[in-house]
């Protein structure tokens, strides 16, 4: 056997920025790996959000043909007003699984383990959450591309779309974006709460619980205009409501901008209430991880 | 004037609960020792462990790993320690090799050595025909030596060993010694362990210390440590019919205490140790003289001297592995349980 006695550690190739960046992105590899090895959990939090989707958006398909509705989405099947409000049910109800991350890493001494190497603190957050939003920009592209499929219709012999994305490219990243925004705001959340509770079944618990209350307060259903009137007034203070209609103006154009509104304002308003929920959540799950990794 | 590779001074902890796990202990340990750290549950010894080795800020006293300040210098520190716990510390969705691998490239080591590094690692710890398959499917042993291996592949100069064995069979305990002491004798590691089992301890350590209620109760090799019974261990228990019991242990101890072959006697809750040189040729004088003074003797054991009855006296309690574990379970906490850290 080979002897390593009295040798000195190893030196180290990268010091300062550049060690950051290298610990993140061996961190977020790690991530990226844990998915590709469980994608289970990629999958899993897809097939409710699916059945939603192809089931409401063949039910309440003739909702389209309701007095005020197209006023307020112009055109398209209700299966492409849906859409958007899938990704970020899909987004919500996944959330949960970045503070659960966390927790796993903590109760099997992973974490304890990383600590006591000289990386940076916040790398090993950064990563996880880099891995976290990769996971969800891909159930997104996910949903968007089998929205497209089941849109498509039989049409003199050959496969037309019936959704038709206004801006094309540029519109589906602007949505993208929005939905990485609200996907960031929401794992910075979990984060907190899993370091809060240290409790895998409370951390999934608070997602779960979120979710639906979220979505069926939002214009997530139907748009704001023909919601009752008490729900309309709870849905101006539901974030989703915002994020939902950004996504519609961004996707499907002018024809989706929600009544006594601007296209500029929708994405506007989106775009400002999720940077400030995120600054917050985002300092409330630095801030206990910190604690945490004292 | 060679520096200590570890070196404390009246360290102390306060939990901010008030908890006064430390209380002021000192110690040293040289390059190439095998350092043990004997105690019960709750003694202090996880808490030392953790401040050693950057995790947890101590509250008072001083303490320097290879001359590095542990308060100040803690980036430096990281970079020449290692450490492996009893939870382990891999993760179970990547093979063998990408746990050291990942584990390496957190030191940032160039790719190079970092592959030398890792078959090095994977050979030394039997694990080479696993290297890729996920720890996940390895079974305690060799997921213990992987978590092992990956506190090793920076090349660290000390090894810190919080409770590595605890939770894993006899069996797989006594095979994971081989290669601590390995590390150490071959690989002249220097290791600071921390352990309830006497066993270990007794095998591994060339030098212990057993804390206790956050106090270094005593400190040398395990072989100075039994020597300083004063002999052999005559272990007497006595009738058990209410307060009986103390009166004949008082009883005993002053008859025997008089004898001028007895080294040494301890009293606890079950019965007196009573130690003595050549414990076999004394034990008929030790039954007639208790005989004489009408002490009922039930039970009469004598072994030479142990680890469990160095513990014994300098902490007034026996623990049983048994027990062990049991704690062990419980402090790990129901699915609801928060986990002190």
């Amino acid at each position: 056997m080979r002897t390593i006695a009295h040798s000195k550690p190893f030196p180290a190739i990268f010091h300062g920025w550049g060690a950051f960046l290298s610990e993140t992105w061996t961190l977020y590899r790690r991530a990226l790996l844990k998915l590709y090895r469980r994608p289970v959990i990629l999958y899993f939090s897809l097939v409710q959000p699916m059945i939603w989707l192809l089931l409401f958006g063949q039910i309440f398909n003739r909702i389209t043909e309701a007095p005020g509705f197209s006023a307020a989405f112009g055109g398209q099947s209700y299966l492409a007003f849906f859409a958007p409000a899938i990704i970020l049910q899909t987004i919500l109800f996944g959330a949960g699984q970045s503070g659960l991350g966390l927790i796993n890493d903590l109760d099997t001494g992973f974490l304890s383990k990383l600590l006591t190497t000289p990386i940076h603190r916040l790398a090993i957050l950064l990563g996880k959450v880099l891995g976290d939003l990769t996971r969800m920009l891909s159930q997104a592209v996910i949903i968007l591309v089998v929205t497209f499929v089941v849109g498509l219709r039989w049409v003199d012999g050959s496969l037309e779309p019936t959704i038709m994305y206004y801006y094309g490219l540029p519109g589906l990243l602007g949505a993208l974006g929005i939905t990485l925004l609200f996907g960031l705001m929401l794992a910075a959340l979990s984060v907190a709460i899993a370091l809060t509770t240290r409790n895998t079944e409370a951390t999934f618990l608070i997602s779960n619980f979120l979710t639906f209350p979220l979505i069926f307060t939002s214009s997530a259903l139907l748009p704001v205009e023909l919601l009752p009137d008490w729900l309309r007034t709870v849905s101006t203070f539901n974030p989703v409501t915002y994020a939902i209609n950004a996504l519609r103006v961004l996707l499907y154009g002018p024809t989706s901008v929600p009544a006594g509104s601007t296209m500029g304002d929708t994405i506007l308003y989106a775009v400002g209430i999720l940077l400030v929920l995120t600054v917050i959540t985002l300092t409330l799950g630095t801030s206990r991880f910190r604690r945490v990794v004292g | 004037m060679v520096t200590p590779v570890i070196e404390v001074r009246d360290l102390e902890k306060i939990y901010p609960d008030g908890t006064r796990a430390v209380r002021g202990i000192s110690f040293e340990v040289e390059e190439g020792e095998f350092f043990g750290f004997l105690g019960p549950n709750g003694a202090g010894k996880s808490t030392t462990i953790k401040i050693l080795i950057t995790l947890l800020r101590k509250t008072g006293g001083t303490v320097r790993i290879m001359g590095l300040d542990v308060s100040r210098q803690t980036d430096a520190i990281r970079r020449v320690i290692g450490y492996a716990a009893q939870e382990v510390g891999v993760d179970d969705d990547l093979t063998a090799r990408e746990n050291l691998m990942l584990q390496g490239e957190l030191y940032h080591m160039e790719r190079t050595l970092l592959r030398q590094r890792t078959d090095e690692l994977l050979e030394l710890m039997d694990l080479a025909s696993d290297a890729d398959r996920l720890a996940g499917s390895f079974s305690g042993g060799m997921r213990k030596r992987l978590d092992l291996a990956t506190g090793l592949m920076h090349r660290p100069r000390l090894l810190f060993l919080d409770e590595p064995t605890t939770g894993l069979d006899p069996q797989n305990r006594a095979n994971l010694w081989i290669y601590l002491d390995r590390l150490n004798k071959q690989e002249k590691l220097t290791i600071f362990l921390t352990t309830h089992y006497m066993e270990e301890a007794d095998k591994l350590c060339n030098r212990l210390a057993i804390i206790d209620h956050g106090q270094i109760k005593t400190l040398g090799s395990p072989r100075q440590l039994k020597q300083e019974l004063g002999g052999d261990v005559i272990a007497l228990r006595f009738a058990t019919n209410g307060q009986d019991v103390t009166t004949q242990a008082q009883q005993a101890c002053a008859v025997l205490s008089g004898a001028p072959f007895v080294a040494n006697i301890d009293r606890f809750d079950e019965g007196i140790n009573v130690y003595a040189q050549n414990g076999g040729s004394v034990v008929p004088d030790v039954l007639r003289l208790l005989d004489d003074a009408g002490v009922h003797v039930t039970q009469l054991s004598l072994t030479s001297p142990s680890l469990d009855d160095v513990f014994l006296k300098h902490t007034g309690y026996k623990i049983r592995d048994e027990e062990l574990d049991r704690n062990w379970r419980n402090q790990r906490g129901g699915p609801f349980g928060r986990r002190r850290r």
